[in-house]
């Protein structure tokens, strides 16, 4: 790489951009040559250029990058906000050279420097901070009381204490800190800003304060907390009394106000999202019916796809769950006023709540025309397991054109068990094109009757032959269908085989394991390894003339037996000639781990593959 | 009237949401210029309040930008920042940001700001 | 029911599909994964996470990683999803590539669908430009592209249910689409113009194959990744993109933390991320 450096270097002054990121790019993986030059990129008229070099110089890494970019604090914006980014990156390299910052004439850079200590954390001393709380400048103060908070330096909390008398922005952060902080002993201080009797001459404690106040108190959530915001709360009016209700529900405690209802309605339909779920905790323990149509509303508008949502659909699944809303969700599904999303959201909690009463209406959206509402109401219905759904779920088991609906009618005429539905299913066995919908069918008619369909296997297709081979847990079945001329249902079965793992099943799995044929006797190495079954005969497939054969014999060696014996059997496989299985023994010895494993491989370290060698040097740094 | 605070410390973007919502105005907020951009392309912004120092894109970055671009020319800008220098609020003014004001500041002081930029703004004028 | 996994076989997993596809799952997120994979597990009869795991790594068919890609990205993929941005795409972007392209003496245009999925975005595209008169005489190529060889091969079948075709415009269905029986299949001029292909975001070998391109949509992907993974991924997108090139990604992402690299350009509301 040496020389190549060299012309990464004279590629980064190129006229054209492209070449100039590309050169960029390609020194992240250089040393301490490319860091002056990088550095130089970063003020690149290109903006593509400057972010390659930020990022080559963030995977260089080390003090003396740290070193070259700490003198970018004092140029211009540009170049200063970049260098707070590859700073904060550089982690714990940067952190003793930020302490002679401190003492800087300048309050940004003083600013700057605490800033960055309290977000690196790694290796930073909070004690270096302390006495910054009494700079000359309050933005300074008001970084090392933040900063403080961040490294969790709780025996700072009398002098954050102080800092509540501090300059209003001062003050601010540290309540916020003190929240953070869980500084209970600061109840009385704290509480003592509402009152304005500050200990200081400070003429009045503004609205922005007393919020936060209001909000750490909420936090802090003690008895005292409590009492105090109890008592608070008759003497507000706006927006403090919102932040009193709000700090009271975050607690868990539901003030005793008469329009409470209606208040958290109003923060449920307006709020972001933290005060959306305060209001909701709210609204369960008042049992607000009134609330439903609302979260079922609000609930319609997420998209279910977005992962963030997942988890926002649950908080309000579990919030409708909570309140009693049975006949308020039913009414919903007669309203046309509901998004279709909201509708299958009040399906599914209909079904997860077993509601009986909810029957007859998801049965009518069996017909409906949008699909999510036919699956989720086919979904429902399996888990309420009413008889009289049966009939209507066989039908769209039958006739529905979604296979997504077919399938999850399938399913629940399975959880529900019904007998009345084995005939039919067995004839749709005949007729379903796809696998993952025949797959269904087959589940659900081992949940019905299993002795029934089973009574004999050989009379289905090679498809559903192959189902009932990956997911029965019989071993005669299986033992049987091992005997299969479809040589994909005799491995499926051979899987399963090792599965279950019983002594018969076993004595069937060594026995394949002489097979002709090497895809069967795979196979069994697989599932011998599965059953975790540590065996002579499993040592023998070490030797097997097909490669993938031994591939497979190290894994399930290494899965099966004690690590001693396993180390000792596998040792000699770094020596095999099929490069595959020599990284599989390096993989497995990693796995395994100890002094042993290291000593093997480090007698690899020369081996004649480059990337075998490659392989041992990384396994033996990582041992 | 809706405000736009940008700043990349979201304690300082509390305060300060904190102090325009009890002086009446509504208010979204950004981390940082390039997060501010995207905000405005959603939201009707009558005024910006932004920090100088943060990740990706400053503010001075940010306010050249918005006065090159004809949608953004004309919303008036008050940058709110540590630096105290000279120098500093040079630079931020050349840029074009209409009013320049230094932290530790208050609610009364950013109100004063704006309602001075309002009625320049109907009076015919630009800059403060 | 929910399968509970603990913390330790938790990290295993997240690490190996953090290794395999560039999804992050954060601690917090581990009820996410149980939600995601529990029915997998006891549809394939396993006892838990920790067999699901070793099935993954060491079962001989790849079938079962794709199957784990899907059930955690599913995305509600859908002709003319987030309709504004393929407004604004074919209208004024348009104009601007075709004006762009032109001065440089380029009668073509280059667009990729970088996580297509089952080929409805693609699509939509190339029944957006093949209505373009502006572009008669020009080189339309559009790749498509996914991490999973199933979604691929069903992309290229082109045949989807009503609810996949359920935004798209009348004149477009009756053109395009021949429906029987519920099953809408796209006509052969559309299924044509798109070139699939397998392409993993984070590999860099993979990336290295695509430049040129004018606009690259990469939507509702990169909610997936986190911090590290996503800025590889936006910086293999910016070089696989041309001068000035445009990138779209999903309206409820940012770039604001991953790069200065991009600005954000905004036309009628929809922001498009401008390489610089």
């Amino acid at each position: 790489m040496a020389k190549n450096i060299q012309k990464l270097i004279q590629k980064l002054t190129d006229n054209d951009p492209s070449l100039r990121r590309e050169a960029a790019e390609e020194l992240a993986d250089s040393d301490e040559r490319a860091v002056y030059p990088l550095v130089k990129a970063l003020n690149d008229e290109n903006a593509g250029v400057q972010d390659a070099a930020m990022r080559a110089l963030i995977r260089i890494g080390g003090e003396t990058t740290a070193y070259m970019v700490l003198p970018l604090l004092r140029e211009g914006s540009l170049l200063r906000n970049t260098a707070l980014i590859i700073l904060r990156e550089l982690g714990s390299a940067t952190v003793p050279l930020l302490y002679p910052l401190l003492k800087d004439k300048d309050p940004d850079i003083r600013k700057f420097a605490i800033d960055l200590l309290g977000e690196i954390k790694d290796g930073a001393d909070p004690s270096e901070i302390i006495p910054y709380l009494k700079d000359v400048n309050a933005n300074v103060r008001a970084a090392a009381v933040k900063a403080l908070s961040e490294l969790e330096h709780r025996e700072a909390i009398p002098e954050l204490i102080h800092a509540l008398n501090d300059d209003e922005w001062v003050c601010f952060s540290a309540l916020e800190a003190l929240g953070q902080l869980q500084a209970e002993n600061a109840i009385e201080q704290i509480a003592g800003l509402l009152s304005g009797s500050s200990e200081t001459v400070r003429t009045a404690v503004s609205e922005a304060v007393r919020l936060a106040v209001i909000e750490t108190l909420g936090r802090l959530g003690t008895e005292k907390a409590i009492d105090i915001l109890r008592t608070y709360l008759p003497k507000t009016t706006g927006e403090e009394r919102n932040a009193v209700i709000k700090s009271l529900l975050q607690i868990g405690i539901t003030p005793e106000m008469a329009d409470l209802s209606e208040h958290l309605v109003t923060m449920l339909r307006e709020g972001d999202w933290e005060e959306k779920e305060i209001a909701l905790k709210g609204l369960v323990t008042l049992n607000s019916k009134a609330a439903v149509p609302l979260i079922v509303d609000i609930a319609g508008a997420l998209d279910p796809s977005l992962p963030e949502n997942e988890e926002r659909l649950m908080i309000l699944k579990d919030a409708v769950k909570a309140i009693e809303s049975e006949d308020a969700l039913l009414e919903l599904l007669e309203s046309s006023d509901i998004k279709y999303r909201g509708k299958s959201f009040a399906i599914e909690v209909l079904g997860e709540t077993r509601s009986r009463k909810s029957v007859p209406h998801l049965v009518n959206y069996l017909n409906d025309m949008r699909r999510d509402l036919r699956r989720a109401s086919t979904n429902a219905l399996g888990s309420i397991g009413a008889s009289e759904s049966v009939e209507p779920l066989l039908e769209a088991s039958q006739r529905d054109v979604d296979a997504h609906v077919r399938r999850s009618a399938i399913e629940a005429l399975g959880n529900i068990q019904a007998k009345d539905a084995f005939e039919p299913l067995v004839e749709l066995l005949a007729l379903e094109r796809y696998y993952d919908v025949i797959e269904k069918i087959v589940e659900a008619l081992l949940k019905i009757n299993a002795r029934a369909f089973l009574n004999d296997v050989s009379r289905y297709s090679d498809n559903i032959r192959e189902i009932v081979a990956k997911m029965v847990r019989d071993a005669d079945i299986l033992l049987k269908l091992a005997e299969d001329p479809n040589k994909k249902i005799k491995i499926a079965s051979i899987y399963s085989l090792g599965h279950i793992g019983t002594d018969k099943a076993l004595s069937r799995l060594v026995r394949f394991l002489g097979d002709q044929d090497p895809d069967i006797r795979k196979a069994a190495v697989v599932g011998l390894g599965k059953a975790r079954y540590c065996s002579p005969e499993l040592f023998e497939t070490l030797h097997d003339d097909d490669p993938w054969v031994r591939f497979y014999a190290i894994k399930a060696i290494a899965f099966s037996c004690d690590k001693e014996e396993a180390v000792r059997r596998i040792s000699p496989m770094l020596h095999d000639s099929f490069i595959p299985a020599v990284m599989s023994a390096i993989d497995v010895l990693v796995e395994i781990g100890g002094g042993e494993a290291f000593e093997v491989l480090s007698a690899h370290e020369q081996h004649h593959n480059p990337d075998v060698r490659e392989k041992v040097r990384e396994a033996l740094s990582s041992l | 009237m809706r405000l736009l605070i940008v700043d990349d410390d979201r304690t300082t973007r509390k305060l300060l949401s904190l102090y325009l919502k009890g002086k009446g105005y509504e208010v979204v907020t950004a981390e940082n210029g390039l997060d501010a951009m995207e905000k405005l392309a959603t939201e009707t912004i009558a005024l910006i309040l932004t920090d100088m120092n943060m990740p990706y894109m400053d503010g001075i970055e940010l306010t050249k930008t918005l006065r090159n671009d004809p949608t953004w020319k004309e919303t008036p800008i008050v940058m709110i920042t540590t630096e105290a220098d000279d120098e500093e609020r040079k630079k931020a003014l050349e840029a074009g940001v209409n009013d320049y004001l230094v932290k530790p500041t208050n609610a009364d002081q950013i109100n004063e700001s704006i309602q001075r930029i309002v009625k320049n703004i109907a009076g015919g004028g630009r800059n403060v | 029911m929910t399968l509970p996994i603990t913390d330790d076989v938790f990290k295993q997993t997240r690490d190996f599909i953090y290794e395999k596809c560039g999804i992050f799952i954060p601690d917090n997120k581990k009820y996410f994964l149980e939600n995601r994979l529990s029915k997998r597990i006891q549809d394939k009869n396993l006892k838990g996470y920790e067999d699901y795991l070793y099935n993954l790594k060491y079962d001989t068919d790849k079938e079962e990683l794709i199957k784990l890609y899907d059930l955690i990205t599913t995305n509600e993929t859908f002709f003319f999803r987030e309709p504004q941005q393929f407004d604004v795409f074919s209208g004024e972007l348009m104009k601007r590539v075709i004006d762009e392209n032109g001065k440089n003496g380029r009668r073509e245009v280059k667009i990729w669908s970088a996580a297509s999925s089952t080929g409805e975005e693609p699509f939509t595209i190339a029944m957006l430009l093949l209505e373009k008169p502006e572009l008669i005489g020009f080189k339309k190529e559009i790749y498509a592209s996914d991490l999973s060889e199933n979604v691929l091969q069903s992309a290229k079948a082109g045949v989807y249910g009503s609810y996949a075709v359920r935004n798209v415009p009348e004149p477009y269905l009756k053109k395009y689409f021949t429906n029987s029986n519920q099953q809408y299949a796209l006509s052969s001029t559309v299924k044509a113009a798109v070139k699939f292909m397998k392409i993993n975001l984070i590999d860099e070998k993979d990336m290295k194959t695509m430049r040129g391109m004018d606009v690259i949509f990469c939507r509702n992907v990169l909610i997936y990744f986190d911090d590290k993974a996503k800025q590889r991924a936006v910086s293999l997108l910016y070089d696989a993109l041309r001068p000035n090139g445009y990138l779209f990604i999903g309206t409820s992402e940012s770039l604001h933390n991953i790069t200065r690299a991009f600005r954000p350009v905004v036309i009628n509301k929809v922001i498009v991320y401008q390489k610089v």
